[in-house]
């Protein structure tokens, strides 16, 4: 039963899809675009040398697409370009404290808090809206947030990795491990245990005085739940989430660690019909892409974590004639730009930012100040056009957005546009109607698309 | 489109344009803005650069702030009405600017428009920033392809720099029709009188900012402004009318959509159309064109046009002519996209069907007196009496004394009885009994505050920032120990809502409520989130609808809501319409009428204490009813008045009950406790469960006993946790509740709710994903296995399987296991009954609908 209708109307009218499963590669922390897919002039570290000429701190290298160029360290990505589209133009409202938490909420959910209603994810209205597209695969899959790294902040990741006003039943299957996720479908309990204790449960369910119960659609939806997890448990399906079941060969390809590994898993969800998953860099305060320091080096690692199983998934994809169907968005809150941050020998911390006019340190060389005027968005397959590039941004410092700046709303408009939604659709809470994009304001960017 | 002379040789051209005024002409409406506004005039050499918008045009004073980029639109909307002003010659007023910071880059031009080409501009520009608090001014001149500039200059000096600090200033900018032009603001000006070949009049005055210079908060205040000039057209006296009255000649509404025939609904089709497209510029004091759309009446008065609508006949309203674009220079919405065909369809099978308006309705505030039925009845029962006897259903029927130890004590303090404490009850001979265990119950004092925590943190968001961390952290430990020590002490009602509104923790609790960070929109300012959920949680209003645009769904007002937002804070808030400055203050006032003022010159402690006393006196029959009605939809299952935070906009199925109710808790000195008491102790509670009813409202709904209930997450680990304690030892009181955790994935599966916004009814759902969370899920799978471990711990040897399975059963479900199951469950244990055993069969229990759900 849904307490939630979808309210109609023409104006809602859904466009036609050009895909059916949606996979959102989420760089949590905050990408820096001079130094990943928007390059600008490189100056490499020297000792001494003036911050704000700093614009990339890595060369530029060509990608398979016309006038699209990457950084090095993403060879792999710029290998399969041609197949996809970038948004470098991504823009966000300015607040004048940018923080992950609220900038990661607005990022999926499309509204910033606080909000006088719980907003679902995107992965929740899709799911709300188009349902399952395999019923044996749940409609909304999590990979890779562990909650475990957020700290303090693991309660927003949470806040916003929900459905919200939709109810549960349309909230994520969490995997914080891909490498794990076949174990999320056996009991903690072991196999012995499992099976009797499910006996004993099937059996003491018998022999429980139903009373008023017995009719009650309550007692029927628990039972019905139980019924259709322990059936997806025993399920070929739930094979799917088996990596072991993958060829080595394969596995090597993507295994970049958690991240790859969720690539790997995203892919064979996508094969076996999941209609929304999400791959997490996992938000880290200072960590991954939360990068305050040490930018340079760190993006370095960070490449090698996504580059080789980003481009073995569009790929894989490809040749499994996925590609066509399967909208592979990659995406991070906002933006960095160039900036020293933290007292000289202190640890960088929110708060203590100020722009030091020369790099004395290594450590100083690198994209380090939250940034929000520009950042990269790539998308590939589902009705993307392929090998182009979408605004501009400024070849100065700050390498802000410069033409064609896109909002949350018209990013999201552009995904469910893709998706066969309306950015007009809306669900009814409190009697008034909530729209899936902001105040149903989404424009899709049909430059992009279709 | 304009009415007059088209552009050409405009030198000498004043002299006929007032010979063609002499013949009055019927106007056609200005050519207004919407062409210029929302549309990104980017293009040839100057692609993404000119990507400006009109932001007020011919604004009468008033103020605009900008925000951030995606509220241009809105921001445009801004607007006192259309000044009726032609071909202005010079225009004067008063100007204040400032800024938070430099980098904001503010640049905005102020000064006349040609209405064919928004990119012909005329006027003053503040052209850079060369410090933190000035702006640089020059007189500029844009034809649309190339711009002249001029700086002004102190005394109009030759080389004097144009550098005007922040402030307010008068200012002064004519034009004499024939190329020259002198520009003043504060003592500085153009050097002499510049001139510049503009070959057309400028006819709408204005004010424009550069897409990207609004980043951030800039204010710009304009007022007082004169306008004086020659013009071809008749002048009309001030405030009349732009456009004609009536029907539009030569058109026809059948050019218009058809209607789509279809079944409308007010709320669901046409408040979002009105709402979108419409309010911002037809609602509050000075609507454009003098009509409100806030009310069927609003249109079938209609404004200066006459009425917009004629119900029953969608053809002959003015409303679906202009947004048909029947009369092209009166195309509605003014500014902003046109609606849909689908849109226009829909507007009118509305109109077609009659208009319907969902009215507020009349509410009457003071509790009724009632009169208690004679008889030796409980008072509940005796008051429900004629309603069982008007629908039919017998009264009786009652719970096993079983079923209602579990009912009322997961009701009452959120945990089964152990399985020491059903016994004595059990064995308890007396009439009684059931009376002495609700009383036991509630002089439970630490296990009711600690259940009772988490029905107020759901409705207050206290924890928020522990659970949601968009809200500021400092601020969670306080409300915690604050709501916590108010509960052990029972404190009554009024008082712990006055301690809230008026007392030291007022503060406190406002931080921990709003977000971290600067405020993105007024919305967000902690008054405002105050405001709105105590009048949401205290009074079952939604004020939250009211705090960006007069409410469609009720009969809140942006005055209402900001109101008492005002009364609370330091400040008196100006009121934004969905973002936009609409000029107007906010006065302090309490949104229900009639129970006294509040006085603006208080300070805002006084002003709280006198909400606190508004909002709990004694007249204020809304504040006891709301308290009533959601105990005893915690009780029941569903409210004598639902949906429970619209107790204003429905009638409660039993009127008299609710009034009663509400009074006895008056009577009791607003004791929560002695109303949960009463509700408890009814026969009405401890009849045999119902089955949950669909219905939405009220209206439709029979009551036939308390619903059937799932427990909360709170309750699910609460009860796991009872069986930790080992049997020997009793209720293990110095167990943490489940309330004082931050939520886990199992918890929020279970519908704890995040805290970032109120809840007052969690979401009971089951899905697949709780039930695999549950079977694999490790939390639940740790929690099974220390209460297995505390089975077997204390006693040596174990306790006897039988034994233990009667335990778990009596402390889960409240009741012995029957042969059957007893059977089933040692079949399971096996002879040892080891740890993994015992979890599992504490597991399988758990997974019973039957300890899931409260009967």
């Amino acid at each position: 039963m849904d307490f939630t209708p979808a309210i109609g109307g023409a104006e809602s009218q859904p466009p036609k899809a050009s895909a059916d499963c949606l996979v959102l590669l989420w760089m949590a922390g905050g990408m820096a675009h001079t130094e990943t897919f928007d390059p600008k002039r490189y100056t490499p570290f020297e000792p001494g040398i003036e911050s704000r000429r700093v614009l990339s701190t890595f060369p530029a290298i060509d990608t398979s697409a016309d006038g699209i160029k990457f950084t090095t360290g993403l060879e792999e990505m710029a290998s399969v370009m041609h197949e996809g589209a970038l948004i470098r133009t991504f823009t966000l409202p300015i607040v004048d404290k940018i923080v992950h938490s609220r900038h990661q909420y607005h990022w999926h959910t499309g509204y910033l808090p606080p909000l006088t209603v719980a907003a679902p994810h995107i992965g929740s209205v899709i799911a709300r809206t188009l349902g399952p597209k395999d019923a044996d695969i749940p409609a909304f899959v999590d990979i890779g947030e562990t909650f475990a790294e957020a700290e303090r902040e693991a309660s927003v990741i949470r806040t916003f990795l929900s459905a919200g006003f939709l109810g549960a039943q349309y909230g994520p299957f969490l995997v914080p491990h891909a490498a794990a996720a076949a174990r999320q479908f056996e009991s903690v309990a072991g196999p012995r245990r499992s099976e009797s204790r499910e006996r004993a449960f099937r059996a003491l369910v018998e022999a429980s005085p139903a009373g008023e119960l017995a009719s009650s659609y309550q007692r029927q939806s628990i039972l019905s739940s139980m019924n259709e997890a322990y059936r997806l448990m025993k399920s070929p399906a739930a094979k799917v989430f088996d990596l072991a079941d993958e060829p080595k060969r394969s596995i090597e390809r993507y295994d970049t660690g958690p991240f790859g590994q969720g690539c790997l898993l995203a892919r064979r969800l996508v094969e076996a019909g999941a209609r929304f998953i999400e791959v997490h860099i996992p938000y880290k305060p200072f960590g991954y892409w939360d990068t305050h320091e040490n930018g340079h080096s760190r993006t370095v690692t960070l490449k090698q974590m996504i580059d080789r199983p980003v481009a073995q998934l569009i790929r894989d994809l490809r040749e499994r004639g996925l590609l066509d169907r399967t909208l592979v968005v990659l995406a991070s809150e906002f933006s960095r730009d160039v900036l020293i941050e933290g007292k000289e020998d202190k640890r960088a911390r929110v708060g203590n930012a100020a722009i030091a006019p020369v790099m004395a340190d290594e450590r100083h060389y690198g994209m380090h100040a939250h940034f929000a005027e520009a950042g990269s968005i790539l998308m590939w397959g589902g009705g993307v056009r392929k090998g182009v590039a979408y605004g501009q941004t400024a070849d100065e410092h700050p390498c802000k957005a410069i033409s064609k700046p896109v909002g949350i709303e018209d990013v999201h408009a552009t995904l469910y546009h893709a998706m066969g939604i309306s950015p007009r659709q809306a669900y009814d809470v409190e009697r008034r109607p909530f729209y899936v994009t902001r105040d149903g304001v989404g424009k899709p960017i049909l430059d992009l698309i279709g | 489109m304009r009415g007059h002379v088209p552009k050409s040789g405009s030198h000498g051209r004043i002299a006929a344009l007032i010979a063609v005024c002499l013949a009055p002409c019927v106007l056609a409406a200005p050519a207004d803005l919407r062409d210029w506004v929302g549309k990104n005039n980017a293009g040839g050499a100057a692609a993404g650069k000119n990507d400006y918008r009109v932001l007020s045009p011919t604004l009468a004073g008033g103020t605009f702030q900008s925000r951030h980029p995606d509220a241009f639109l809105s921001d445009a909307s801004l607007s006192k009405g259309p000044f009726d002003f032609w071909d202005a010659l010079s225009a004067s007023g008063t100007i204040t600017f400032s800024r938070s910071k430099a980098t904001l880059d503010p640049e905005f031009f102020l000064g006349f428009y040609d209405s064919d080409n928004p990119r012909r501009r005329l006027g003053m520009g503040a052209a850079d920033t060369p410090d933190a608090k000035t702006l640089r001014w020059q007189l500029q001149f844009d034809d649309g392809t190339k711009t002249v500039v001029a700086n002004l200059t102190r005394g109009g000096a030759k080389s004097a720099d144009a550098n005007i600090p922040d402030g307010t200033y008068r200012f002064k900018f004519s034009y004499d029709g024939a190329g020259k032009i002198h520009a003043s603001i504060g003592d500085y000006s153009t050097s002499a009188a510049t001139t510049f070949v503009a070959d057309d009049v400028f006819d709408r005055f204005g004010y424009l900012q550069w897409r990207e210079n609004v980043a951030d908060v800039f204010r710009v205040t304009i007022s007082n402004i004169n306008y004086t000039g020659q013009t071809d057209v008749e002048p009309r006296p001030n405030g009349e009318q732009a456009v004609p009255s009536g029907p539009i000649h030569g058109l026809d509404a059948t050019d218009s959509p058809e209607p789509g025939k279809v079944a409308i609904n007010f709320r669901r089709d046409v408040f979002p159309i009105f709402s979108q497209h419409c309010v911002r510029c037809h609602s509050d004091d000075e609507p454009n064109g003098s009509l409100k759309i806030q009310s069927r009446a609003d249109l079938v008065t209609g404004g200066d046009s006459g009425p917009a609508i004629v119900p029953g006949n969608s053809g002959d309203s003015l409303l679906i002519q202009l947004v048909a674009g029947l009369d092209a220079d009166r195309m509605m919405p003014a500014e902003g996209e046109p609606l849909s065909k689908q849109q226009i369809g829909v507007l009118r099978d509305w109109i077609d069907q009659d208009a319907i308006w969902d009215d507020v309705k009349e509410y009457r505030l003071p509790l009724s007196e009632v009169q208690l039925p004679k008889g030796d009845a409980h008072p509940i029962d005796r008051l429900l009496a004629p309603y069982f006897a008007n629908r039919g259903v017998a009264p009786n029927g009652s719970l096993s004394d079983e079923r209602f130890a579990r009912r009322a004590a997961l009701d009452l303090v959120g945990l089964p009885l152990t399985a020491e404490q059903l016994a004595e009850f059990l064995r308890d001979e007396s009439t009684n009994k059931r009376e002495k265990l609700v009383h036991r119950l509630l002089t439970d004092d630490e296990n009711y505050a600690a259940h009772w925590m988490t029905f107020w943190s759901d409705h207050l968001r206290i924890g928020s920032a522990v659970d949601a961390g968009i809200f500021d952290g400092d601020g969670t430990k306080g409300p915690q120990e604050w709501l916590k020590g108010q509960l052990d002490e029972n404190v009554p009602y009024d008082q712990f809502v006055r301690h809230l509104i008026a007392g030291e923790f007022f503060e406190p609790y406002a931080k921990s409520i709003a977000p971290i960070g600067e405020v993105a929109s007024q919305v967000d300012r902690p008054e405002m989130q105050v405001a709105a959920t105590i009048s949401q949680v205290f009074l079952g209003i939604q004020l939250k609808c009211a705090s960006c645009h007069d409410s469609f769904v009720d009969r809140w007002t942006m005055q209402d809501a900001w109101g008492l937002a005002s009364a609370l804070g330091d400040q008196s808030f100006d009121l934004y319409r969905c973002d936009v400055d609409t000029g107007d203050h906010a006065k302090p006032c309490f949104p229900l009428k009639g129970l006294g003022e509040i006085d603006p010159k208080n300070d805002a402690q006084q002003r709280r204490r006198r909400v606190a006393e508004l909002m709990t006196h004694r007249h204020n029959g809304l504040f006891v009813r709301t308290i009533v009605n959601r105990l005893w939809a915690r009780m029941m299952g569903r409210g004598l008045v639902e949906p429970l935070d619209e107790m204003m906009e429905h009638e409660p199925w039993n009127g008299e009950l609710l009034d009663w109710l509400a009074a006895e808790l008056i009577r009791s000195d607003y004791d929560l406790k002695h109303v949960l008491s009463l509700i408890a102790t009814s026969s009405a509670y401890q009849r045999p469960a119902a089955a949950r009813q669909q219905a939405a409202s009220t209206d439709a709904y029979d009551f036939q006993g308390p619903e059937i209930r799932r427990l909360t997450a709170e309750q699910v680990i609460d009860s796991l946790a009872l069986l930790q304690s080992a049997p020997a030892e009793g209720r293990n009181e110095s167990k943490a509740r489940a309330w004082q955790s931050a939520s886990t994935p199992l918890m929020a599966m279970l519908g704890r709710p995040g805290r970032e916004v109120v809840v007052t009814t969690r979401h009971e759902e089951v899905s697949t994903l709780l039930a695999l969370e549950l079977i694999n899920g490790q939390s639940l799978e740790t929690l099974v296995q220390q209460a297995a471990k505390a089975q077997r711990a204390g006693a040596s040897p174990p306790p006897a399987p039988e034994e233990q399975i009667s335990r778990i059963y009596q402390t889960l479900l409240c009741r012995d296991p029957s042969e059957r199951e007893k059977a089933i469950a040692t079949r399971l244990l096996g002879t040892t009954a080891s740890q993994d055993a015992l979890a599992d069969l504490i597991w399988a229990v758990v997974m019973l609908p039957e300890f899931q759900l409260i009967p």
